[in-house]
């Protein structure tokens, strides 16, 4: 482990500096977890997961609290026992190792920074702890510090700084052991909204900048879809969907998925009669519309689904077609409004809209079939639903 | 307590933003003026002021060739000093209550604190009974199994040896260690256990760079509370001492309950001994016990 280590191309030329230093990168090309399970007594976290990680990618496990994600991370880790399957590092099995054998970094949420030691001394564990000369250990956790822009701030103990800022101490901790995989547990979700936004595009740039493989676990669809180049959603220990982020955003591979990928109008309906191929007709409380069927599997007449649609897809007419709806609430957006109306069948949506709408008013709405997607199942939605507002 | 808290709010005003600097200040001197401080301090005053004339009455009764009625006795002399050390077996104790403090200091944190550890991370089934059950002999009156305690030692042939007198007083100490111990590690975030770890720590690493620099002030709060414990346990060590075993506090107690009688200066000596005893380990545990202290020392 502390031997030089091949360095990349791309390490090269972003940091030509490090290719002379002895690191934790042991050019892996994947890290896999297969079939992991883990219980807690008989309470089951994770089940069957299958999760591949590329070199260069940034993963992000998304699902509400409960679904395993922070498991499946911690069993990365280490930190966990595996219950049952196995996690492989290209032909080496890893999950036997102990968590300060396998070379990760981490971010914790609450930064889990040692409060006696100084931010430099904070950055320099990791190195200290792979025996590095003292005076290259320094070198590192300066340079390190100075890729979040706290270099000043070296000699301070984690209580004189800011959240942000231990945010980003714990961020330089991770960098400095130069580490093959970060795992990230949530590590925004204690900031504030404006340093979140801040600190998100801050691990973007040093993601892109430093050729990182991330693995992040958030509950925040917004975080996942800015930041991942993939993304992995759970549900109750098990892998929901896996895509790209316009792949998961645009087709939500379940109702569940939609409920994160901000359709908000979700509700149980019936097939009232095939259209076209893959299209449906459906209904509910006498609204008829149609929608595209999210499954290969053919539906009969009647069958109960769950239709999903995002308020932005839901266009107001200028003219008034479509369908008449009453608008009940108007929120201010700044560019756009957000508005929820009851249609005349009775039923209530949420609707995007950068025109002048007014409370009170009767609206025309319209939306493409291919944005009003049509799940099988009614279960589905409440399901979703709940597990949402947990 | 409403004086402290006020100080500090007026500390932190001032250390607010720098535009204000002026009013706050003001204001925090005005507050300390409240009726409030005043009765606090007053009371804060007699009482260090009782205190301090107990101690120092002990001290000049010490030194006291004859003190009756008077502010101030009829002459100074050493003798009572001389007479203390030349008491049979009064040297003895002393060195007999350093080895015994330090003896259960030790080992009641050598195994108190790890047990303290255990407790704080690992949850079980009637755990809360286990915390129940090590209460006991903290708040319990040590007589009230004192007794029993060194009947057992001389049943198993340890009666009035050095070794039984540091078990029996081991008996309160091991659990209020292990009671202290608890919160401070609770304070630990298993977060950093988890950082600390994955970032290479091997469990030695984990506890000496980590642990143990966090729990020091725990640690040396137990110590001092332990030796405090074991210095004034009188009862525990009483029933199972022998002649050459006392504690300093058990010979007192012998002479004053002498029947031919001891001059009141000559157990003041021996009392001054003892609170000498007690304020070097307070000054040792104290030094060791400075926060700032104990985070430089690790920082660096």
């Amino acid at each position: 482990m502390t031997t030089s280590a091949p360095v990349t191309a791309a390490t090269a030329t972003t940091a030509p500096t490090r290719t002379s230093r002895a690191h934790g990168r042991t050019g892996f090309q994947r890290v896999q977890m297969r079939g992991v399970s883990r219980r807690y007594g008989r309470t089951p976290a994770l089940m069957d997961l299958d999760l591949e990680l590329a070199r260069g990618e940034f993963v992000a496990l998304l699902g509400p609290s409960g679904c395993g994600k922070s498991t499946a991370l911690a069993c990365l880790a280490g930190l966990q026992p595996l219950s049952g399957g196995s996690i492989w590092r290209d032909e080496e099995r890893i999950d036997t190792l102990r968590p300060e054998r396998r070379g990760f970094g981490m971010v914790f949420q609450n930064y889990a920074l040692f409060p006696h030691l100084t931010v430099r001394r904070n950055v320099e564990f990791g190195l200290a702890m792979r025996r590095v000369p003292r005076p290259v250990r320094r070198e590192r956790a300066m340079e390190a510090l100075e890729l979040v822009q706290l270099r000043d701030h070296a000699e301070k103990l984690p209580a004189q700084l800011s959240g942000g800022q231990q945010q980003r101490v714990a961020i330089a901790r991770a960098l400095a052991i130069d580490p093959e995989l970060i795992l990230m547990d949530e590590p925004l979700s204690n900031l504030d909204a404006a340093l979140r936004v801040e600190m998100r595009t801050e691990i973007k740039r040093l993601y892109q900048e430093r050729d990182l493989t991330v693995l992040y676990v958030t509950h925040d669809q917004e975080e996942a879809l800015s930041l991942a180049t993939r993304l992995v959603v759970l549900r109750a220990g098990r892998l929901e969907q896996t895509g790209t982020p316009e792949q998961v955003y645009t087709q939500p591979a379940s109702a569940y998925v939609a409920s994160f990928m901000g359709y908000r109008n979700l509700f149980p309906a019936r097939v009232a009669g095939a259209a076209d191929a893959g299209r449906a007709v459906v209904t509910t409380a006498d609204l008829m519309l149609e929608g595209t069927v999210q499954t290969p599997a053919v539906l009969p007449s009647g069958a109960e689904v769950t239709v999903a649609m995002r308020p932005e897809d839901l266009a107001v007419t200028a003219d008034g077609s479509g369908l008449r709806a009453l608008a009940e609430v108007v929120e201010y957006h700044g560019r756009e409004l957000s508005v929820r109306v009851r249609t005349e069948q009775g039923v209530v949506l949420h609707v995007r809209t950068d025109r002048p709408v007014r409370a009170g008013e009767t609206l025309g709405l319209a939306i493409a079939p291919e944005r009003v997607l049509v799940y099988p199942g009614a279960g589905e939605q409440r399901e979703a639903g709940r597990e949402r507002d947990e | 307590m409403t004086a402290t808290t006020t100080s500090l709010a007026s500390a932190r005003s001032r250390d607010g933003a720098p535009g204000l600097r002026g009013a706050p200040g003001l204001r925090g001197t005005l507050s300390r003026v409240t009726l409030t401080a005043v009765i606090t301090w007053f009371a804060a005053l007699c009482f260090v002021v009782v205190l301090l004339g107990v101690f120092v009455s002990v001290l000049v009764t010490s030194f006291a060739t004859h003190w009756g009625g008077t502010w101030w006795p009829d002459g100074l002399t050493l003798d009572w000093y001389r007479q203390a050390i030349d008491t049979p077996g009064l040297a003895r104790s002393i060195v007999t209550t350093f080895e015994v403090g330090l003896a259960v200091v030790a080992l009641a944190l050598l195994f108190g604190v790890p047990a303290g550890y255990v407790l704080a991370r690992r949850q079980f089934p009637g755990k809360s009974a286990v915390m129940l059950v090590m209460l006991l002999p903290v708040i319990l009156p040590p007589m009230t199994y004192a007794v029993q305690l060194a009947a057992m030692m001389y049943r198993i042939g340890l009666g009035g040896s050095l070794l039984a007198v540091i078990l029996v007083n081991l008996v309160p100490t091991l659990p209020l260690v292990i009671l202290i111990t608890v919160p401070f590690v609770e304070q630990i975030s298993p977060d950093i256990e988890s950082a600390a770890k994955v970032f290479g720590a091997g469990h030695l690493q984990l506890f000496g760079r980590v642990l143990v620099p966090l729990l020091v002030p725990g640690v040396v709060a137990a110590g001092i509370l332990s030796l405090v414990r074991v210095l004034g346990s009188f009862e525990l060590t009483f029933f199972v001492s022998s002649a050459d075993t006392q504690t300093l506090v058990v010979t007192i107690f012998g002479k004053l309950s002498d029947p031919g009688g001891v001059s009141a200066s000559l157990t003041a000596a021996m009392t001054v001994f003892y609170m000498v005893i007690a304020l070097i380990g307070l000054a040792v545990s104290l030094r060791f016990s400075n926060p700032a202290q104990a985070f430089t020392g690790a920082a660096r």
